[in-house]
């Protein structure tokens, strides 16, 4: 039998089936965390940190990512302090600048509140939120993709750097990967990178409630839990 | 300051902006890279680090860079991330004028960002002895002997060799810009 626990999450106590991350939860109220590297049929690895809320505890409060933090009795949590939004607008930030070749990225950084992109962009083809490398392993078993190298030389790639006759040939990979959702108006050139500001409907949504769900790309390409 | 609870002892000759860039170097190949704040944070902070130390900062980076240490000492997953902006943290905050003195008059106090810096011969002081000139492995010193020596621009590296060498205490650094007020910005 499911046990329930009691959470409080932004000043509403709902029931979260025991077990369960924060995210999860919230989602399923409705309450919109942004998130970029969960998918709800995979494991968590609290990779862009997008997710973080404040728990609170004690009187204290901790900033963490609310994928990776599980449901307790009585636990506090605000999604939406200014603290966290000026802090997940910062992240989105950098994602943005490093990849702005990407709908699901652009998106992602307007409902975190970017309007204004203060790094020189950069045109990199993967933001390493390990999407691919998790359904490959866990869902196709096949372990055709990982991770090799670290620090910034970390990217996600063939085992062997070609693709092994194991791989499947199944497309997750490329389904769950956000960077193959193009803009609207195609790839960006190298040099001419900018923050899309097309989407004006979701840039007035994120700025009049900045805490609900503005229906991102994110979520309608590939498996925001508001939309499984 | 420094991530390892090491103590790192400096002196005025030191230049903290030049000492956040250390760190930050190191840091960046101490990062794992898994999540966003530590792997592209540590990036972005010594690239506007680095941007200063070559004379092309801005005071809005400052503020940027401060806003986005912040942002990683609270956001990264473990605690390497969350203690590598504690060099640019803890410079800012008591080293802060340093930084806008690179930023405002493209000057280095230490005379220790090489990109913003230059060296060159007093001749009052300099008794053409030559021992720089031998000193110099990139051939930048040129003077007939017992004449006041020039480095020439161009072929120095800045490497500081022929400072060291000159018993006389001729060779000083200055600041771009400054070449002519060397007094204001010499160590
Ligand atoms: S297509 Fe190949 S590499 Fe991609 S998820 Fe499927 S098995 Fe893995
Ligand atoms: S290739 Fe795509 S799915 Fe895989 S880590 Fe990079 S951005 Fe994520
Ligand atoms: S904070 Fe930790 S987990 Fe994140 S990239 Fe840095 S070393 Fe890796
Ligand atoms: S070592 Fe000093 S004194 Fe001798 S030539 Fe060079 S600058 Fe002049
Ligand atoms: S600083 Fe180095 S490169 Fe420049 S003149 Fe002196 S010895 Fe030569
Ligand atoms: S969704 Fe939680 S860290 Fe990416």
């Amino acid at each position: 039998m499911l046990q329930y626990v009691n959470v409080n999450i932004d000043g509403a106590i709902v029931r979260a089936v025991k077990g369960t991350s924060v995210l999860d939860t919230a989602i399923e109220y409705g309450i919109c965390i942004p998130h970029l590297c969960h998918v709800p049929y995979l494991s968590d690895i609290s990779a862009c940190r997008l997710c973080i809320v404040e728990h609170v505890n004690n009187g204290r409060s901790k900033i963490t990512a609310s994928c990776t933090l599980n449901v307790e009795e009585g636990m506090v949590i605000m999604t939406n302090t200014d603290k966290i939004r000026k802090m997940r607008r910062n992240l989105a930030e950098l994602l943005v600048a490093q990849a702005p070749n990407s709908r699901a990225i652009q998106d992602i950084a307007v409902r975190c509140g970017v309007k204004q992109v203060r790094y020189p962009f950069r045109n990199d083809d993967c933001v390493l939120c390990g999407r691919c490398v998790r359904v490959c392993t866990e869902v196709w078993k096949a372990q055709a993709i990982g991770f090799v190298g670290r620090g910034k030389d970390r990217r996600a790639e063939y085992l062997f750097g070609v693709r092994p006759e194991f791989c499947k040939q199944c497309g997750s990979c490329i389904e769950l990967c956000p960077m193959t959702i193009t803009p609207c108006d195609g790839p960006m050139k190298p040099g001419e990178e900018r923050l899309c500001g097309q989407c004006e409907s979701q840039l007035i949504i994120a700025d009049q409630t900045p805490g609900s769900c503005v229906w991102c790309k994110l979520g309608e390409g590939f498996a925001c839990g508001r939309y499984a | 300051m420094v991530g390892s609870g090491g103590v790192v002892v400096m002196d005025e000759g030191s230049c903290m902006v030049d000492v956040a860039k250390y760190f930050l170097n190191f840091l960046q190949d101490e990062s794992c890279g898994k999540c966003v704040p530590c792997r592209l944070g540590i990036d972005r902070m010594l690239e506007i680090v680095t941007d200063i130390t070559e004379g092309r900062g801005t005071l809005q980076q400052l503020d940027l860079l401060e806003e986005l240490a912040e942002t990683v000492a609270e956001t990264a997953l473990c605690g390497l991330g969350k203690t590598a902006p504690n060099p640019v943290l803890s410079t800012l905050r008591y080293f802060r004028p340093e930084y806008e003195v690179h930023i405002k008059e493209k000057k280095c106090p230490a005379g220790v960002c090489k990109a913003i810096i230059t060296y060159s011969i007093d001749p009052e002081k300099c008794n053409g002895c030559g021992v720089c000139v031998r000193g110099c492995v990139h051939g930048a010193i040129i003077g007939e002997k017992t004449q006041a020596h020039v480095i020439n621009t161009e072929l120095c590296q800045k490497c500081g060799i022929c400072r060291s060498e000159c018993k006389f205490d001729a060779i000083r650094v200055v600041c771009e810009n400054e070449v002519l007020n060397a007094a204001i910005c010499q160590r």
